[in-house]
């Protein structure tokens, strides 16, 4: 395989992977998974402190 | 030249650590009350690893929110955190580890303090794949067996040193609360500074589990070093020179921090918007 060959397929698959990573950060926006972050976030979190 | 400019671009990484962390923590007044900020901005991660319990975070961290989506839905896979995880990684792979990370600048600053220093070995190398036992074991199955974020209540010192000591601290109700958890969690922060002043970024190369996931990530990213093929006489001294248990330039445990260009004799390192990997380099 030529070499402009290999960049042609490295850069599709950054691109398939950030199409991914995108659509899944939408698909988390659209089904409201921010709140479970936005939940967790907001209380201290007795775990990471060292008492719960 | 070569020296003078590697020093340069060291202190701008320098630069860029720090801004992160005070961006991460602009929440200062917490510091002084010991309240934790409930604001919108909570609802983003931050990329580095910083604890959304720590007075001053204004964001998420990334690795506390995976836990706990993982321990509240029971085999779904939690898209929201998982999918920021991923488009930093796809765009940045590791280059978060050495500019955004503010635990990560920490641990820099502490391999400065003088102490018995050990380099890099066969033996470093392997206990650096550690860091992906602890990313499956207690980052994905625990929390989901046990429902709790196992990696922050058992092992992350960022945690403790971030939120657990300043909030028992400034706190009467959680000082009189802290128990042999919190005991633990201290002697445990108290191995990972030793492990960082003898070890360069001994956390980071071996524990951390968020670098482990981003380092998935490194051979694809879109920023990141390259090697240029035509300068490059494979000599070898970016691998020898780096503090990092590379085998070749941009590999997964390449931090990307560049330091590797001013010691490179034909100038064949270079940033790249594009990651381009070259053949393994011994």
């Amino acid at each position: 395989m030529s070499s402009l060959g290999k960049g042609d397929s490295a850069t599709t698959l950054r691109l398939s992977l950030l199409g991914v990573a995108a659509g899944m950060l939408l698909f988390g926006i659209l089904t409201k998974g921010y709140f479970d972050v936005w939940a967790k976030a907001v209380a201290i979190c007795m775990e990471c402190i060292g008492i719960g | 030249m070569e020296g003078a400019s590697g020093k340069l671009s060291d202190l701008k990484r320098r630069y860029i650590q720090l801004l992160s962390a005070v961006l991460y923590n602009a929440h200062f007044y917490g510091f002084l009350t010991g309240n934790i900020y409930k604001g919108r901005s909570k609802v983003v991660c931050a990329p580095g690893l910083n604890c959304y319990s720590c007075p001053g975070a204004i964001l998420s961290c990334p690795l506390g929110s995976l836990q706990g989506a993982f321990a509240r839905h029971v085999l779904s896979v939690p898209m929201y955190v998982m999918g920021t995880m991923c488009l930093f990684g796809v765009l940045f792979g590791r280059v978060i580890c050495g500019f955004l990370c503010p635990f990560g600048f920490l641990q820099e600053l502490i391999y400065r303090i003088p102490f018995l220093k050990v380099k890099k070995s066969r033996a470093t190398g392997f206990l650096s794949l550690f860091k992906y036992l602890l990313l499956v074991l207690f980052v994905a199955v625990l929390p989901a067996i046990t429902l709790y974020p196992s990696f922050c209540k058992y092992i992350c010192p960022a945690g403790t040193l971030e939120a657990g000591i300043p909030l028992v601290l400034s706190d009467e109700g959680l000082r009189g609360s802290i128990g042999g958890l919190f005991s633990l969690k201290v002697f445990l922060l108290i191995l990972c500074v030793i492990l960082c002043l003898a070890f360069f970024r001994g956390f980071c190369r071996f524990i951390c589990p968020l670098g482990a996931f981003y380092s998935l990530f490194n051979p694809v990213s879109f920023f990141g070093v390259r090697v240029n093929r035509e300068k490059c006489t494979g000599c070898g001294a970016c691998v020898r020179f780096c503090k990092m248990d590379v085998k070749k330039v941009a590999d997964r445990e390449c931090i990307r921090c560049g330091e590797c260009r001013a010691v490179c004799p034909e100038g064949a390192i270079e940033d790249s918007f594009v990651t381009i990997q070259r053949p393994a380099v011994r």
